[in-house]
């Protein structure tokens, strides 16, 4: 029995030496390398729903109403988002909007604040690169809020404005002119309008924007601080304003000018005085 | 903040804009018209505006503020030309006419200035004899000053020694091809120089460096140099500016021929001891 187990593991042995775990080369799989697809995309696990009932209403302005009827027509509950009244409101009142434009009466209820010898000022400003031509941004008082400004554009202008947003900016930190010290600047508001037709900004003229430009070097130069010899040096801006050509210098120590200066008055004091002088030795007979 | 804006934001807010001043000084170019164009400019006057030119006016026969430049702009020319002649230094301001008549005329005689000349002028006669340090002022110069220099006394006066005493044209010529920055300098300064000598009528080939010195331009920055063991020393940041007499051939031509008289005045050499003893010969040593 023994030896039968013997020659029988021996055989298992050798039958099983040629079996590799390793596959070879030769039965790799016949597959074309360009068909192969790393990396394939994961999708076809997830459930694929069928669209929404709301997601079928593309081209309403406010699709709330109709969307609730596709439902009940569905028999299936509406969303609770589809529920409130809000969008027939929001019909009703653009309905009344058109219509008052339509008539040219305030598209708003009128406010009661009444305002005597007012000073503030509100400022039309160049738009930024985000707003749209249907967009003005105005510099506003901070105590103004936005039923003020649309009143007031209303009244001044008959403008409207048909929806407007705050921005009331932070104060910058300044530095004071003398001292190391900073301080808080003013706190800006300004509000940006949304209006029934387009405006733009006529462009800037080139030349008010170079001559700015220059202006602008002009100060800088001039207010650079000038320290020892170049206190005598005079700028040479404005294509030679200042300089003008000065002529040159000749080499007179300073002493001998303050001495000479003093001598030369003397001597034109005595020309100037010499018939003076004469006239009175003449009439004295001297 | 759009780009007007930008330019448009003054640099320096509680101090008053010094270029307006400055430009209200030329009464012919108003930098600003309360009423444009409204309301006709005060100088009509059509024999004025003839003087004016023709080129700064526009088509109808105004004056055309854009038109005005610094260089057709007659009153800010006649306000140049008076502050000019103010600020000029100059010697016939320090000194008595005659004396420069008189010195005009000994150079005009001899094309250079000799001292101890007879000169008649006015129907008398002058003995002219003037100190060297007259003479020094009468004699036409070119006083040059830099602006504020980045650099040192020391190595200033490196180049200074180079070329004291050259010909300007020389000099800028050497100067040029000289890598040190103090080199660069003072052939800007040199150059200017030239300028300033043709505008004055002197030739500018005669030109040479007379004197030239440098000096501390004062106000030296400083920091700290913090060291090791609790120690420290100043970093002095150094500034200085170059100052420079030229003269004319006038002055080269004066020193040759007081070189000259100065020879023709002195002694024969004499290689042995001609001069008498100064003791009392005798005979015998005297120890």
């Amino acid at each position: 029995m023994e030896a039968c187990n013997k020659m029988f593991s021996s055989l298992w042995k050798v039958s099983v030496r040629n079996l590799h775990h390793n596959m070879k080369p030769k039965n790799y799989p016949k597959v074309n390398s360009e068909d192969v697809v790393l990396n394939p995309p994961r999708y076809g696990y997830r459930k694929q729903r069928e669209p929404l009932l709301s997601q079928s209403v593309t081209d309403t302005l406010l699709p709330s109403e109709v969307i609730r009827q596709k439902y009940i027509e569905a028999g299936k509950p509406a969303p609770i988002k589809f529920l409130p009244k809000s969008d027939i409101i929001a019909r009703k009142n653009l309905i009344q909007l058109h219509e008052r434009i339509e008539l040219g009466l305030p598209h708003f209820k009128v406010g009661g604040k009444k305002v005597y010898f007012p000073k503030q000022r509100i400022c039309l400003l160049r738009p930024n690169a985000k707003q749209t031509p249907y967009q003005a941004k105005f510099l506003v008082p901070k105590n103004m809020n936005r039923l003020d400004l649309r009143d007031y554009l209303w009244h001044v202008y008959g403008l409207r404005a048909l929806n407007v947003t705050v921005q009331l900016l932070h104060s910058r930190w300044q530095r004071g002119q003398h001292d190391l010290g900073r301080y808080r600047g003013p706190q800006l508001k300004k509000m940006t309008i949304d209006m029934a037709e387009p405006f733009v900004w006529p462009e800037v003229p080139k030349k008010i924007v170079e001559q700015q430009q220059e202006q602008r070097e002009v100060q800088f130069a001039l207010a650079q601080p000038k320290t020892g010899s170049d206190e005598k040096k005079v700028s040479d801006l404005y294509d030679g304003l200042y300089k003008g050509n000065p002529l040159p210098n000749a080499f007179v120590p300073a002493n001998f000018r303050r001495t000479g200066a003093g001598e030369l008055g003397q001597y034109k004091k005595q020309v100037a005085g010499k018939p003076d002088r004469d006239l009175v030795s003449k009439y004295l007979g001297l | 903040m759009n780009r007007l804006a930008f330019y448009i934001r003054p640099l320096v807010r509680p101090q008053p804009v010094a270029w307006t001043a400055a430009r209200s000084l030329s009464q012919t170019t108003p930098l600003f018209s309360l009423f444009g164009n409204v309301t006709s400019p005060k100088t009509t006057d059509k024999a004025e505006q003839e003087q004016k030119g023709q080129e700064i006016l526009n088509s109808e026969g105004e004056i055309d503020i854009d038109k005005i430049t610094v260089e057709n702009d007659t009153d800010l020319q006649k306000f140049h030309a008076e502050r000019n002649k103010k600020d000029r230094i100059s010697i016939d301001k320090y000194i008595t006419p005659l004396k420069l008549e008189l010195f005009n005329k000994v150079v005009e005689e001899h094309g250079f200035y000799k001292n101890g000349q007879v000169v008649q002028h006015d129907g008398k006669t002058f003995k002219l004899n003037l100190t060297p340090k007259e003479i020094e002022l009468l004699e036409p110069s070119v006083y040059l000053e830099s602006t504020r220099i980045k650099s040192s006394m020391k190595k200033a006066t490196q180049v200074n020694r180079f070329v004291r005493g050259l010909d300007v044209k020389t000099a800028i010529n050497q100067l040029h091809f000289n890598p040190k920055k103090m080199s660069t300098e003072l052939e800007k300064l040199l150059k200017e120089g030239l300028e300033q000598s043709t505008k004055l009528g002197l030739n500018p080939d005669g030109m040479y460096i007379h004197s030239l010195w440098t000096g501390s331009d004062g106000q030296w920055p400083w920091r700290m140099d913090f060291k090791g063991r609790g120690r420290g020393g100043i970093i002095l940041h150094r500034y200085v500016h170059l100052k420079c007499i030229l003269k004319s051939e006038q002055t080269k031509k004066r020193l040759a021929w007081e070189k000259q008289q100065k020879q023709l005045a002195s002694k024969p050499k004499m290689f042995l001891v001609n001069e008498p003893l100064n003791f009392s010969v005798r005979p015998w040593y005297k120890w």
